[in-house]
């Protein structure tokens, strides 16, 4: 019997480390919400000779939350919207998302 | 005492800091300009620009110059970082122009030098998703100094 990972106590707001996001098309319709784990870690760009810091924030969410998304999806979390960038998924049911 | 290659930077920088929107460039990046910037930026420093002067040539004997007045070659780099509106490099591309154009007001920087010559611009584009961009525009700034004259 194969194993069933339960993702949900991960991406519990409450009593996991999720926060609530809207998944929204370009036009901004809500294609569905989802729980997401938002990390928002300042990191430093290169170019040239010169180096800026700025936040390059990620989400990880449950990879069937991204059914039908791409990169002309926005997702809102906590009034912010942001834009997809680049996705990874892990293979084990969650996905990496990198958003700005 | 101020040399002669101090004097040449700091009107670079002066001039440099005349490029907004409001003297009729296309960008601000005169509102950030920066000297030989080591340290990371942040993002209220955008759009800035970074100015250095790292390498300077001498040639003798060339250009009428006699053997006590020396042509020098000062390499000037402008580094722009910008916050590019879309995923494009539009911003990137008005800030060499403004460039150009704040270079042309006047070549000779208050006749410190002979004239300023262009090496090269490049458009360089983080990879990232941030869509910030950057440009790296290389002058040299010909002038006439003595061998041991600072």
């Amino acid at each position: 019997m194969a194993f069933a990972e339960n993702l949900a106590q991960f991406f519990d707001t409450s009593t996991g480390f999720a926060v609530a996001a809207i998944i929204k098309t370009s036009a901004g319709a809500t294609v569905r919400n989802a729980n997401v784990i938002l990390t928002n870690p300042i990191q430093e760009i290169g170019l040239f000779e010169q180096a800026l810091e700025k936040p390059l924030p990620f989400i990880q969410i449950q990879t069937t939350d991204l059914a039908g998304v791409d990169h002309t999806h926005k997702i809102e979390i906590a009034s912010v919207l942001y834009r997809i960038v680049k996705r990874h998924d892990d293979g084990t049911g969650t996905s990496i998302v990198w958003i700005q | 005492m101020s040399t002669k290659r101090q004097s040449l930077f700091d009107a670079v920088l002066t001039r440099a800091a005349t490029i907004t929107i409001a003297n009729g460039y296309a960008t601000n990046i005169g509102s950030h300009v920066k000297e030989w910037q080591t340290t990371p930026l942040e993002p209220a420093d955008l759009d800035a620009l970074c100015v250095s002067d790292a390498n300077e040539n001498t040639i003798v004997g060339q250009e009428g110059e006699n053997a006590g007045l020396y042509r020098r070659e000062l390499e000037i780099t402008f580094d722009a970082v910008l916050a590019e509106n879309g995923q494009n490099a539009q911003t990137a591309r008005k800030a060499i122009g403004d460039l150009i154009k704040m270079i042309g007001v006047d070549p000779t920087w208050g006749s410190l030098a002979r004239r300023t010559l262009p090496i090269s611009d490049q458009v360089m584009l983080d990879d990232s998703g941030t869509r910030i961009g950057g440009v790296r525009v290389k002058v040299k700034i010909i002038y006439s100094r003595k061998p041991w004259e600072a």
